[in-house]
């Protein structure tokens, strides 16, 4: 794939162990894995390895996936689904009432229309509001989807049932799946990376947990500002020199300790992690260090704009990451939760996303990459026509609604320039090829060559899957 | 055995002799294929009809006969070759695959039914004769039936089990020691004799006693969680009692530590936190009583069928005892959250599942989950036994209920802490008036300027917009979003002032209510009068979909015996109160099948790295079976007659051959052969440390750790980042973590450190401590790279390495004295040689590398600049948070304090705890 790839991965073949199973690890030492004959396949990559990369299940051009998380609840009618109607009941008055609704939703109600204009982009004609200016360029790489729902109306249950399909945490992340199917192709770097923002989403790192899956299937976060992961750097005081003396009174007891220990493979194990975490250290800040792009890409992706900078710079680095055979990037970009002035809060954030987005689907596709990775754009939820506060059009928001959203996928394998599936006139409800979060999930799954019914694991009494309990593919989804 | 007999016997019947007979054939479809198509295909082919795959209803002969989309009939009667419905589920076609989930496969055996139904001609009777033929006595069914209280279906009640899936179910058996595998009859251990049966039989060879130095590690790290001192590794050393190993358990079972330890298991199984977890992961207060309540009831060796009534129903059993009500918070241990945006009756339910589950979990060695939705799949437990249990919970409601402390409990730094608090309180107070008056300021003017009198804010609330000022009127959206924060510090302040009333985190019987919002405290109302909160069975689980109401009962399959049903115990009151007590002592029977078994599992897994039956938390069809089932069925026999004494099955079980064997195997390539998991126990499977001994043990290791117990949950220092990393609760930013004040205060064993839900330790997270939301029966110990940055570069390990120098250096002597004594400390055991000699050229260099690089000063931050995204108004706003604890600071000892001898001595330290010998227990 790339010439970096294939160095870091001959420099160490002569090694007698896998190195692909330390960096994320051996795996569960409790009977998960059988050292012994791990430690003797030398030659030919362990099949046993948890990190190796395995043989998709089905045929499928997508090998890695980039989600773009909009946490907080993007409108799609102020997005990707701009309802007209809304200018015409624009502040009108009305009640909804029930038990199944929230303190937010319910009592007095009054409509909001967009305070964006909307236009036809690509030759799909789909709908993008006005501030997204450039992401209409690639309009055509782009399948919308309209009609995914979700069932929870609160932000921590919404993250975790998008992030892990289970409302209630606990349960690995899409990125752990994928990675627990598809295996690793790089074993220097952990499979699953998420760029989150500096502040971590409600519910923290539950979002990107391995749950019940062996630990190696953990997102790793790339910390947006100081140690990318934490603790990668010597402590203060410490050089090089210094950490190679005692990595090496390290090795000698352990070794020393291992002649006492016969057939504990775990000890050798744990020993030659620490090698790894050494090199480790010098590698992982190259890779992270975006400056020797050249000018025009960075130019692509917004960096050096202030309005962009910040999310353009996850997005170069999750292309690069990818390139280095990452398999899943999750991008979080965080405040979508606009209950008030939706035109300030939403109209920064589209910007803020806008020309990072288009630069990396170019980007991707200047690469000859883009078929064979998958971008996928989403929130927790979408957001409702109406909004419980009345404010003369200037601080007036939206309010959480699960049964409409805006999602939209591009690259590996998507019907690309379609828009699929539909809302209601106002946007309140989807209403056409509906389908629950699972099978946005399933068919995610799908187009990275993986079988949602196959791809399971034992726990808890039973085989557990992404989808909890089965669900189908959105063959409208697919090319 | 019994099986495979009756099996060749239906298989020669049916299959060998050549054709079925069409009422053979009718028979095995009502005892076999229908359950079969019922289980595995119905969900999608027909029970749905909004989404019926492939257009092919499979419910009835007709659906067959017709087929899906295709056009072509799924069974041609008689035909098995011609019918479709066969090639699907042999899997030999791969373009059609059914079930297509290859864990609902069916087996060899349940195709060959299928295929013995279609050869008789595929008989599908109707309703009534399928009714007379279920009752036809099936004896050539595979396996047996359980009676219960009846499943959502017919197929489902009339279901067979394979006996052995059972084993949970059926009656503790009474098994004589097997005496003869026992090199000496008389005083040999009955452990050793169940274990070495099995060995023998498999002929496997066991390994010899692990050296006195590895065998008191071992007991002390396993009772109490920590390391031995090298003083109590020589006196074990030189006794040549016999009974010396038993001196030493008998010390370990006294000693504080031991409650700490075993306590810190029980947490892990319910889900202890100190805080809610979900939007606002508020603080619970008060729910470190219920942490301490644990150990107490360790240390006491409280039998363990009366700590099983005291947290499920401690407040009926003795509401005037405050402990009692503390011991119910076990009730509400999961992770729990109400907020604005909530729906009362989902968070409701949300709770009801949780603690049925739970306790199903807990106790019961069953997640009753798996019956929430539907029958269970797998286990004789119907969806009404499931609501049964929960309706035993029904009742219960939340409260912070009045408890007054007991003498025992520590309320050390209260009077510090609330008085930082009241601080905070009124400067946060201070910060909103401002903005307060500002907003007001702006108000007035606006007023002035259309020549109308000013109205305060409550006054003006309900005029028309175009009369009153535009919200925010005034602000800028720095102070919009400071103000939301300085909000949201408000409410977390009021929740954690409620630390310092004698508060329990704790539960009430009464009627639903109405506003359970998190952000108060919950308080129990003085009329409690109502009915409780009616259970109904709820179709596919959901609040909103209410079939049948039940009433408050237990797992059906489980009939203890019948003289206990005669007598009543397990009769479940349909009243307001007594319904938990009720079902507690039906959980406490002597006799009853799970309870005892699940304990003694549990004791077993922790001292020898895996369970008898190897998932604690599930005893049903899918957990794993027990390896020495005779075993563990004497010692829950043992653990009742013994009284449910914990302490009693401890000095059993460490008493044996089999707990002090050598984790060393003179034959282990013969071993790995035919036991590669150690599952019979011919040597001692070696274990990493968890995370909670780790740090306990480098603490204890460098001298810092203070054995305080109990008391408000400390703060110990974690990753600087993470500690000041803006974290989001609902709306606005968390405070930066900030640790507690002093050494002392902080440097606590790691049960007593803050557990927020939201906010793992670092340090604890990358050497997998387990989430608090889930039900932890077993930690896992995964090698992963993050561990190395942890333990090889974090300040958690400069700081211990560099206090255990002092502490060695105090000692005086040489160099070399004080390597050898650093040795002994980290590894318990005196060094050789070698080491000495290694160690003490690497100290020399790393002097001189310090006295070339003399290290530099770093301050502890007094403030934090945050910046975020204020969602209200896309814009980016900053603020400075103060760090109050920084300003008065006691720090741990740092390297800039010490000379160039300590700080190469602490390298020295570091490179000791990062050894595998320190790690690992053998």
């Amino acid at each position: 794939m790339n010439k970096n790839l294939f160095h870091l991965r001959n420099a160490h073949a002569a090694r007698a162990l896998n190195r692909r199973d330390f960096l994320y690890g051996l795996g569960s030492s409790i009977g998960a894995v059988a050292f012994s004959s791990l430690l003797m396949q030398e030659a030919g990559e362990a099949a046993l390895s948890p990190m190796n990369p395995k043989v998709p299940m089905l045929a499928s051009k997508a090998k890695a996936c980039i989600f773009l998380m909009m946490e907080g609840g993007p409108s799609h009618i102020d997005t990707f689904d701009p309802k007209p109607k809304l200018n015409e009941l624009h502040l009108q008055k009305f009640e909804r009432a029930g038990s199944q609704f929230s303190a937010m939703s319910s009592g007095n109600r009054y409509y909001v229309r967009s305070p964006f204009e909307s236009r036809q982009v690509g030759e799909s004609g789909a709908d993008m509001c006005l501030p997204f200016n450039h992401l209409g360029e690639v309009a055509d790489e782009i399948c919308f989807y309209r009609g995914c729902q979700g069932e929870s109306v609160n932000h921590p249950t919404a993250m975790y049932h998008m992030n892990t399909g289970n409302r209630f945490g606990g349960d690995p992340a899409i990125g752990a799946w994928v990675t627990h199917g598809l295996g690793s192709i790089n074993s220097n770097l952990p499979a699953f990376i998420v760029l989150p923002e500096l502040a971590y989403p409600q519910g923290g790192a539950s979002n990107w947990s391995n749950g019940f899956l062996p630990a190696q299937y953990q997102g790793t976060p790339l910390r947006s500002a100081g140690s990318p992961i934490l603790d990668i750097n010597p402590p203060p005081g410490v050089s090089r020199y210094h950490q190679r003396e005692s990595l090496d009174l390290l090795e000698s007891f352990n070794q020393s300790h291992l002649e006492k220990h016969p057939g504990h493979d775990e000890l050798s194990a744990r020993m030659d992690n620490y090698e790894l975490a050494f090199r480790m250290q010098m590698e992982v800040p190259e890779l992270i260090d975006i400056e020797n792009e050249d000018e025009r890409t960075k130019e692509l992706y917004g960096i050096g704009a202030s309005e962009t900078d910040a999310f353009g710079r996850k997005c170069l680095l999750a292309r690069r990451l990818v390139e280095q055979g990452v398999r899943f990037v999750q991008i979080y970009s965080g405040g979508w939760d606009s209950h008030d002035f939706l035109e300030r809060a939403h109209g920064t954030l589209i910007r803020s996303i806008d020309k990072p987005i288009a630069g990396l689907i170019k980007d991707l596709k200047r690469r000859g990459m883009l078929e064979e990775t998958l971008i996928v754009w989403c929130g927790e939820f979408g957001r409702t026509p109406d909004n419980g506060v009345r404010e003369g059009g200037v601080a007036y928001g939206r309010d959480h609604n699960p049964d409409a959203m805006a999602v939209w996928m591009a690259g590996g394998g998507v019907r690309a320039g379609h828009v699929i599936g539909a809302t209601d006139e106002l946007g309140e409800k989807a209403i056409d090829v509906v389908h629950p979060i699972k099978d946005l999930h399933v068919t995610l799954l799908h187009l990275l060559g993986l079988d949602d019914n196959k791809l399971t694991y034992f726990h808890g009494g039973r085989y557990k899957q992404l989808s909890q309990t089965g669900g189908s593919v959105i063959r409208e989804l697919i090319a | 055995m019994y099986r495979s007999c009756i099996f060749l016997a239906f298989y020669f019947l049916f299959v060998g002799c050549g054709g079925v007979s069409e009422e053979e054939a009718e028979l095995i479809f009502v005892h076999e294929v229908q359950p079969l198509l019922q289980a595995k295909c119905y969900a999608c082919h027909g029970e749905d009809p909004d989404e019926v795959e492939g257009d092919f209803d499979i419910r009835s002969l007709d659906g067959m006969l017709a087929g899906g989309e295709s056009g072509e009939p799924a069974l041609v009667p008689g035909d098995p070759d011609r019918s479709r419905i066969l090639e699907a589920v042999t899997w030999v076609n791969p373009d059609l695959e059914m079930p297509p989930k290859e864990n609902d496969r069916l087996s060899t055996q349940q195709i060959d039914r299928v295929h013995q139904w279609i050869s008789g001609g595929a008989p599908w009777p109707e309703a009534g004769r399928f009714a007379e033929l279920l009752r036809v006595e099936w004896e050539y069914a595979d396996g047996i039936q359980v009676a219960t209280s009846g499943g959502l279906s017919q197929e489902w009640t009339n279901r067979r089990y394979k006996p052995e899936d059972l084993w949970a179910y059926q009656p503790v058996g009474d098994y004589t020691v097997p005496a003869r595998y026992l090199k000496d009859r008389k005083n040999g251990h009955p452990v050793d004799a169940f274990i070495n049966r099995k060995l023998s039989k498999q002929k496997i060879p066991m390994t010899v006693r692990a050296d006195l130095e590895i065998l008191i590690r071992r007991a002390t790290f396993g009772l109490t969680g920590l390391p031995p001192t090298p003083e109590d590794v020589d006196a074990f050393v030189s006794d040549s009692d016999a009974d010396a190993f038993e001196k030493v358990i008998e010390r370990l079972l006294e000693s504080p530590g031991y409650g700490e330890h075993w306590g810190r298991h029980w947490l892990d199984v319910v889900r202890y936190a100190d805080t809610n977890g979900f939007a606002n992961d508020y603080e619970r207060p008060n729910a470190w009583r219920y942490r301490d309540y644990v150990i107490r009831s360790f240390n006491n060796d409280l039998p363990y069928d009366q700590f099983i009534l005291e947290q499920l129903a401690g407040d009926e059993l003795d509401p005037g005892n405050p402990e009692m009500l503390i011991a119910t918070g076990f009730l509400r241990m999961g992770p729990w959250e109400h907020t604005g945006m909530s729906v009362v009756a989902e968070t409701r339910q949300f709770y009801l599942d949780d603690v049925t589950n739970s306790v199903g979990e807990t106790f019961l060695a069953n997640p009753l989950r798996c019956a929430r939705c539907h029958d269970h799949k797998f286990d004789p437990i119907p969806t009404q036994d499931y609501y049964k249990v929960q309706a035993v919970f029904a009742p219960v409601q939340f409260a912070a209920r009045n408890a007054s402390f007991l003498p025992s409990e520590n309320l050390v730094g209260f009077e510090k802490g609330k008085e930082r608090l009241l601080d905070l309180k009124a400067e946060t107070q201070r910060e909103s008036e401002q903005i307060r008056d500002k907003e007001e300021a702006a108000a007035k003017a606006w007023f002035e300027a259309r020549g109308k009198p000013y109205l305060s804010k409550r006054d003006r609330r309900k005029l028309p917009d175009d009369q009153q000022p535009p919200r925010y009127h005034g602000l800028t959206h720095q102070d919009l979003g400071y103000r939301k924060l300085l909000n949201k510090r408000m409410q977390l302040v009021h929740r954690e002032l409620d630390r310092y009333d004698s508060l329990a985190f704790s539960i009430y019987n009464g009627p639903a209510v109405s506003n359970p919002h998190s952000v108060r405290r919950h308080v129990m109302p003085d009329d409690r009068s109502g009915n409780p909160q009616s259970t109904f069975i709820l179709t596919g689980g959901s609040v909103h979909a209410p079939s049948d109401s039940v009433g408050p009962g237990v797992l059906s399959a489980l009939h203890i015996t019948d003289d206990s049903l005669t007598q009543n115990k397990a009769f479940i009151p349909d009243s307001m109160n007594g319904r938990r007590l009720a079902f507690a002592r039906w959980l406490t029977q002597p006799d009853h099948p799970i309870t005892a078994r699940a304990m003694v599992n549990r004791i077993w897994q922790y001292h020898f790295g895996a369970g008898l039956a190897g998932n604690p938390n599930n005893f049903g069809v899918m957990g794993k079976k027990p390896t020495h089932p005779e075993l563990l069925d004497w010692l829950a026999r043992y653990f009742v007659d013994s009284g449910w004494s914990v302490k009693a099955m401890h000095r059993l079980i460490m008493t044996s051959e089999v707990y002090q064997r050598s984790s060393n195997h003179p034959r282990r390539a013969v071993v790995d052969e035919k036991d590669p998991n150690n599952a019979l126990l011919s040597y001692f499977t070696t274990r990493r440390l968890t995370a909670d001994e780790l740090r306990d043990a480098m603490l204890f290791t460098s001298g810092e750790l203070n054995r305080d117990m109990g008391g408000l949950p400390v703060k110990p220092e974690i990753n600087m980042e993470v500690a000041l990393q803006p974290r989001h609760i609902m709306g606005s930013v968390a405070p930066a973590y900030q640790p507690s004040q002093t050494p002392d205060e902080r440097n606590r064993r790691t049960i007593y450190t803050y557990r927020y839900r939201g906010l793992p330790d670092p340090l604890l997270d990358v050497f997998n401590q387990p989430s608090a939301d889930v039900s932890c029966e077993q930690r896992t110990t995964s090698t992963v790279t993050p561990q190395v940055f942890t333990l090889f570069n974090s300040q958690h390990t400069t700081d211990r390495a560099l206090a255990m120098a002092v502490r060695v250096n105090k000692l005086g002597g040489t160099i070399e004295d004080q390597v050898r004594h650093a040795i002994e400390l980290a590894w318990n055991r005196s060094a050789n040689d070698d080491e000495v000699a290694e160690s003490v050229d690497y100290v020399q260099k790393m002097v001189a590398y310090h006295t070339a690089n003399p290290p530099e000063v770093i301050e502890y931050p007094t403030r934090v600049k945050r910046t975020m995204f204020e969602e209200m108004t896309g814009a980016s706003f900053e603020y400075e948070e103060r760090l109050d604890v920084y300003e008065d600071y006691v720090a741990d000892v740092k390297a800039w304090e010490v000379s160039e001898e300590i700080r190469a001595l602490g390298d020295l330290c570091r490179v000791l705890f990062n050894a595998n010998e320190f790690i690992y227990v053998y």
